[in-house]
Protein backbone atom coordinates (compact mmCIF):
# COMPACT_ATOMS: atom_id res chain seq x y z
CA UNK A 1 0.00 0.00 0.00
CA UNK A 2 1.40 3.36 -1.01
CA UNK A 3 0.60 6.32 1.31
CA UNK A 4 0.09 9.57 -0.48
CA UNK A 5 2.79 11.51 1.47
CA UNK A 6 2.33 15.26 2.65
CA UNK A 7 2.79 17.77 -0.04
CA UNK A 8 5.76 19.31 1.71
CA UNK A 9 7.16 19.96 4.64
CA UNK A 10 6.73 23.35 5.40
CA UNK A 11 7.18 25.04 8.79
CA UNK A 12 4.20 25.94 10.57
CA UNK A 13 2.94 29.67 9.81
CA UNK A 14 3.83 28.80 5.50
CA UNK A 15 1.82 25.09 6.41
CA UNK A 16 -1.69 26.56 7.24
CA UNK A 17 -1.14 28.65 4.17
CA UNK A 18 0.01 26.20 1.64
CA UNK A 19 -3.06 23.58 2.58
CA UNK A 20 -5.30 24.86 -0.38
CA UNK A 21 -2.50 23.12 -2.56
CA UNK A 22 -2.42 20.05 -0.46
CA UNK A 23 -5.48 18.43 -1.49
CA UNK A 24 -5.20 19.40 -5.81
CA UNK A 25 -1.82 17.57 -5.10
CA UNK A 26 -2.95 14.67 -3.34
CA UNK A 27 -5.49 14.15 -6.10
CA UNK A 28 -2.81 14.47 -8.59
CA UNK A 29 -0.67 11.60 -6.94
CA UNK A 30 -3.53 9.52 -6.57
CA UNK A 31 -4.31 9.62 -10.50
CA UNK A 32 -0.83 9.26 -11.06
CA UNK A 33 -0.82 5.68 -9.34
CA UNK A 34 -3.89 4.95 -11.36
CA UNK A 35 -2.30 5.68 -14.96
CA UNK A 36 1.02 3.62 -13.00
CA UNK A 37 -2.25 0.86 -13.16
CA UNK A 38 -3.40 1.19 -16.94
CA UNK A 39 -0.23 1.38 -18.11
CA UNK A 40 0.84 -1.73 -16.38
CA UNK A 41 -2.30 -3.62 -17.74
CA UNK A 42 -1.65 -2.54 -21.00
CA UNK A 43 1.58 -3.39 -21.32
CA UNK A 44 0.79 -6.96 -19.79
CA UNK A 45 -2.09 -7.24 -22.23
CA UNK A 46 -0.67 -9.89 -24.34
CA UNK A 47 1.74 -11.79 -21.20
CA UNK A 48 0.51 -15.52 -21.07
CA UNK A 49 3.75 -16.45 -18.52
CA UNK A 50 4.46 -14.63 -15.29
CA UNK A 51 6.90 -15.10 -12.75
CA UNK A 52 3.94 -16.23 -10.02
CA UNK A 53 2.55 -18.82 -12.97
CA UNK A 54 -0.55 -18.34 -15.27
CA UNK A 55 -1.22 -15.31 -17.05
CA UNK A 56 -1.08 -11.67 -16.09
CA UNK A 57 -3.91 -10.61 -14.02
CA UNK A 58 -5.10 -7.32 -14.65
CA UNK A 59 -4.50 -4.55 -12.33
CA UNK A 60 -6.87 -2.48 -10.46
CA UNK A 61 -5.90 0.54 -8.07
CA UNK A 62 -8.49 1.94 -5.28
CA UNK A 63 -8.08 4.33 -2.69
CA UNK A 64 -8.48 3.92 0.68
CA UNK A 65 -8.91 7.44 2.57
CA UNK A 66 -8.68 8.21 6.40
CA UNK A 67 -11.82 9.11 7.76
CA UNK A 68 -10.79 11.56 10.53
CA UNK A 69 -7.64 12.92 8.60
CA UNK A 70 -8.43 12.74 4.89
CA UNK A 71 -5.42 11.35 4.08
CA UNK A 72 -5.04 8.65 1.14
CA UNK A 73 -3.34 5.49 0.48
CA UNK A 74 -3.61 3.34 -2.86
CA UNK A 75 -3.11 -0.57 -3.15
CA UNK A 76 -3.51 -2.74 -5.98
CA UNK A 77 -5.75 -5.07 -5.93
CA UNK A 78 -6.35 -8.15 -8.53
CA UNK A 79 -9.29 -8.38 -10.67
CA UNK A 80 -10.19 -12.15 -10.45
CA UNK A 81 -12.15 -12.75 -13.73
CA UNK A 82 -10.83 -15.24 -16.05
CA UNK A 83 -8.85 -14.75 -18.90
CA UNK A 84 -9.89 -14.98 -22.00
CA UNK A 85 -9.21 -19.08 -23.86
CA UNK A 86 -7.75 -18.69 -27.71
CA UNK A 87 -7.31 -21.81 -29.00
CA UNK A 88 -3.77 -22.24 -30.35
CA UNK A 89 -2.14 -25.41 -29.82
CA UNK A 90 1.51 -24.33 -30.94
CA UNK A 91 2.01 -21.70 -28.16
CA UNK A 92 4.37 -22.72 -25.38
CA UNK A 93 1.96 -21.98 -22.68
CA UNK A 94 -1.25 -23.58 -24.48
CA UNK A 95 -2.54 -26.31 -22.08
CA UNK A 96 -3.28 -30.31 -22.97
CA UNK A 97 -6.08 -29.11 -24.90
CA UNK A 98 -4.76 -26.87 -27.16
CA UNK A 99 -6.11 -23.59 -25.38
CA UNK A 100 -3.65 -20.81 -24.04
CA UNK A 101 -5.53 -18.47 -21.00
CA UNK A 102 -4.65 -15.19 -22.13
CA UNK A 103 -4.45 -12.00 -19.61
CA UNK A 104 -8.15 -10.79 -18.34
CA UNK A 105 -7.27 -7.39 -19.88
CA UNK A 106 -9.25 -5.52 -22.26
CA UNK A 107 -7.66 -2.52 -23.97
CA UNK A 108 -10.70 -0.28 -24.85
CA UNK A 109 -11.46 -0.68 -21.43
CA UNK A 110 -7.73 0.42 -20.02
CA UNK A 111 -8.14 3.38 -22.68
CA UNK A 112 -11.34 4.70 -21.17
CA UNK A 113 -10.01 4.46 -18.07
CA UNK A 114 -6.74 5.97 -19.08
CA UNK A 115 -9.27 9.30 -20.20
CA UNK A 116 -10.89 9.52 -17.23
CA UNK A 117 -7.97 9.21 -15.22
CA UNK A 118 -6.31 12.04 -17.31
CA UNK A 119 -9.41 14.22 -16.98
CA UNK A 120 -9.30 13.99 -13.41
CA UNK A 121 -5.88 14.71 -13.24
CA UNK A 122 -5.73 18.02 -15.07
CA UNK A 123 -9.14 18.55 -13.33
CA UNK A 124 -6.88 18.54 -9.81
CA UNK A 125 -4.44 20.35 -11.76
CA UNK A 126 -6.96 23.20 -12.64
CA UNK A 127 -7.92 23.72 -9.10
CA UNK A 128 -4.13 23.78 -8.39
CA UNK A 129 -3.84 26.52 -10.05
CA UNK A 130 -7.02 28.43 -8.91
CA UNK A 131 -5.18 27.95 -5.26
CA UNK A 132 -1.70 29.20 -6.01
CA UNK A 133 -3.22 31.87 -8.04
CA UNK A 134 -5.61 32.92 -5.03
CA UNK A 135 -2.80 32.45 -2.70
CA UNK A 136 -0.43 34.60 -4.56
CA UNK A 137 -3.49 37.38 -4.48
CA UNK A 138 -3.37 37.28 -1.05
CA UNK A 139 -0.37 38.29 -0.94
CA UNK A 140 -0.31 41.25 -2.87
CA UNK A 141 -2.99 42.60 -0.50
CA UNK B 1 -14.41 56.04 15.31
CA UNK B 2 -12.43 52.94 14.97
CA UNK B 3 -15.10 50.34 15.68
CA UNK B 4 -16.58 52.02 12.43
CA UNK B 5 -13.45 51.22 10.31
CA UNK B 6 -12.54 47.80 11.88
CA UNK B 7 -15.36 46.24 13.38
CA UNK B 8 -17.33 43.74 12.25
CA UNK B 9 -20.18 45.90 10.08
CA UNK B 10 -17.03 47.50 8.15
CA UNK B 11 -16.32 47.14 5.02
CA UNK B 12 -12.89 45.49 5.61
CA UNK B 13 -14.36 43.10 7.89
CA UNK B 14 -16.91 42.13 5.17
CA UNK B 15 -14.35 41.78 2.32
CA UNK B 16 -12.08 39.79 4.83
CA UNK B 17 -15.07 37.15 5.18
CA UNK B 18 -16.08 37.07 1.79
CA UNK B 19 -11.93 35.99 1.32
CA UNK B 20 -12.27 33.06 3.99
CA UNK B 21 -16.18 32.06 2.12
CA UNK B 22 -14.27 31.84 -1.46
CA UNK B 23 -11.26 29.62 0.88
CA UNK B 24 -13.94 27.59 1.86
CA UNK B 25 -15.25 26.94 -0.79
CA UNK B 26 -12.16 26.61 -3.18
CA UNK B 27 -11.20 23.77 -0.34
CA UNK B 28 -14.62 22.37 -0.70
CA UNK B 29 -14.72 22.06 -4.51
CA UNK B 30 -10.84 20.67 -4.16
CA UNK B 31 -12.12 17.73 -1.72
CA UNK B 32 -14.28 16.50 -4.14
CA UNK B 33 -12.07 16.84 -7.19
CA UNK B 34 -9.49 15.11 -5.66
CA UNK B 35 -12.07 12.83 -4.24
CA UNK B 36 -14.18 12.30 -8.07
CA UNK B 37 -12.60 8.44 -8.71
CA UNK B 38 -11.80 6.25 -5.81
CA UNK B 39 -10.18 3.02 -8.21
CA UNK B 40 -8.43 3.20 -11.87
CA UNK B 41 -11.16 1.13 -12.82
CA UNK B 42 -14.91 2.54 -14.45
CA UNK B 43 -16.15 -0.72 -14.62
CA UNK B 44 -14.79 -3.71 -12.26
CA UNK B 45 -15.69 -6.78 -10.98
CA UNK B 46 -17.67 -6.26 -8.05
CA UNK B 47 -19.33 -3.70 -10.31
CA UNK B 48 -20.53 -6.50 -12.77
CA UNK B 49 -21.25 -8.35 -10.07
CA UNK B 50 -23.88 -5.87 -8.87
CA UNK B 51 -24.88 -5.18 -12.35
CA UNK B 52 -23.88 -1.37 -12.13
CA UNK B 53 -21.91 0.44 -14.83
CA UNK B 54 -19.42 3.18 -15.15
CA UNK B 55 -22.35 6.05 -15.37
CA UNK B 56 -23.22 5.36 -11.68
CA UNK B 57 -19.68 6.26 -10.57
CA UNK B 58 -19.96 9.71 -13.00
CA UNK B 59 -22.52 10.66 -11.57
CA UNK B 60 -20.90 10.75 -8.29
CA UNK B 61 -19.25 12.98 -9.39
CA UNK B 62 -19.41 16.40 -11.48
CA UNK B 63 -16.85 17.76 -12.82
CA UNK B 64 -18.07 20.64 -14.99
CA UNK B 65 -19.89 21.53 -12.56
CA UNK B 66 -16.90 22.06 -9.79
CA UNK B 67 -15.20 23.46 -12.30
CA UNK B 68 -17.63 26.21 -13.23
CA UNK B 69 -17.65 26.45 -9.25
CA UNK B 70 -13.88 27.03 -9.27
CA UNK B 71 -13.66 29.48 -11.74
CA UNK B 72 -16.70 31.54 -9.92
CA UNK B 73 -15.04 31.03 -6.89
CA UNK B 74 -11.46 32.50 -8.26
CA UNK B 75 -13.40 35.65 -9.73
CA UNK B 76 -15.15 36.56 -6.41
CA UNK B 77 -11.81 35.77 -4.09
CA UNK B 78 -9.94 38.13 -7.03
CA UNK B 79 -12.87 40.69 -6.60
CA UNK B 80 -12.69 40.65 -3.02
CA UNK B 81 -9.22 41.16 -3.00
CA UNK B 82 -9.03 43.91 -5.27
CA UNK B 83 -11.44 46.00 -3.45
CA UNK B 84 -9.94 44.92 0.00
CA UNK B 85 -6.49 46.47 -1.14
CA UNK B 86 -8.35 49.45 -2.16
CA UNK B 87 -10.69 49.84 1.45
CA UNK B 88 -6.62 49.23 3.01
CA UNK B 89 -5.39 51.64 0.89
CA UNK B 90 -8.23 54.41 1.49
CA UNK B 91 -7.20 53.51 5.67
CA UNK B 92 -3.80 53.96 5.08
CA UNK B 93 -4.37 57.27 3.18
CA UNK B 94 -6.55 57.97 6.24
CA UNK B 95 -4.87 57.45 9.03
CA UNK B 96 -1.47 58.99 7.36
CA UNK B 97 -1.06 62.59 8.03
CA UNK B 98 0.06 62.64 3.90
CA UNK B 99 -2.48 63.95 1.87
Amino acid sequence: MARIAAFLPWPRPIRRLMRPLETPAGGMAVQERFLEAIAANIANAQTTRTPEGGPYHRQIATVDRDPRTGAAATRAVTDPQPGRLVYDPGHPDANADGFVEYPNVDVSTELVDLMIARRVHEANATVFQAAKSMLKRALEI
Amino acid sequence: MLEKLFGPSSVTSMLRGGLEEASATHRAIAGRVAGALDRSSSVSFQDQLAGRTADSAAAEADLERDMTALADTELRYEADAKLLQAAYAQLRTAVSDRG
